[in-house]
């Protein structure tokens, strides 16, 4: 990798992660859930861009569709339904920052511990060999994934249609 | 570009979620939290992925987001149920709910 791309990189993963951190706190602090879902949108794209980062290009552009162009939205459009809802737990609050950081630095030791680190190594691979992968060793989970999308189906049905009166 | 660099950002992101996730009262943010805290696992496991096996963090990856997209699509419609039944999306009320 090139000096100048090398720098493009790390330009490119401090403003991802900013725009991720950024909007994970507008998620947790803002007084609208709609404004919560609608940044949950914004740290979902952002993930996706450090996920490509990675290599993971595939990865990066199923979060995207899935996740953020259905999951979320479909988030955004049920919260929309919803009145304003109640506030923090004021006498949780302290706590569950402190729980918070001590979750983070826990996280993070997990990861250090493993040994797992250094320069991230460059990552090729061929879309047909994650399909060939899928279909011969991991088509049970595959089965039970389409099987749960199915019913996800069935219930947005039973859901859209309401009570019988 | 190091690791460490990615597992910082996961980390951070999931304390965040984390205080979401304890401190508010409404299902829906608590909801909202635990998908921030889903977006660091994710980006957590695909950085040690890329070290230790990257095509089994990329299959991993891949069945982790089409199951949170299942467990989103349960669990909002349970939340527009106890707003219907309740009027309300406060945890502490979800006890008054009949089955």
């Amino acid at each position: 990798m090139s000096p100048s791309n090398s720098v493009l990189e790390e330009f490119a993963y401090l403003a991802l992660s900013l725009i991720a951190l950024g909007s994970g706190l507008v998620a947790v602090s803002t007084e609208q859930a709609v404004y919560a879902a609608v940044a949950l949108g914004f740290t979902g794209t952002s993930v996706a861009g450090l996920i490509a980062l990675l290599g993971y290009g595939y990865v990066a552009a199923f979060h995207l569709l899935v996740y953020v162009g259905a999951t979320v939205t479909f988030m955004v459009f049920s919260v929309v339904m919803m009145r304003q809802e109640p506030r923090l737990m004021r006498s949780l609050a302290t706590v569950s920052v402190l729980n918070a950081v001590l979750l983070g630095l826990v996280f993070y030791m997990i990861a250090v511990s493993t040994g797992i680190g250094g320069v991230l190594p460059s990552i090729n691979i061929d879309l047909g060999r994650v399909a060939k992968e899928f279909i011969d060793d991991y088509w049970f989970p595959l089965l039970l994934v389409v099987a749960s999308l199915a019913t996800i189906m069935i219930e947005g049905i039973v859901v859209a249609r309401g009570e019988k009166k | 570009m190091t690791i460490e660099m990615y597992y910082v950002t996961a980390a951070m992101l999931f304390a965040i979620g984390a205080y979401g996730a304890i401190a508010h009262r409404s299902a829906v943010r608590i909801l909202i939290s635990l998908e921030l805290m889903f977006n660091a696992e994710l980006l957590f496991l695909l950085a040690m992925a890329s070290s230790i096996g990257a095509l089994q963090g990329m299959i991993l990856a891949l069945f982790v987001i089409a199951l949170t997209s299942s467990e989103i699509g349960v669990t909002v419609p349970i939340i527009v149920f106890m707003f219907r039944i309740l009027g309300t999306t406060d945890v502490t009320r979800a006890s008054k709910m009949k089955g």
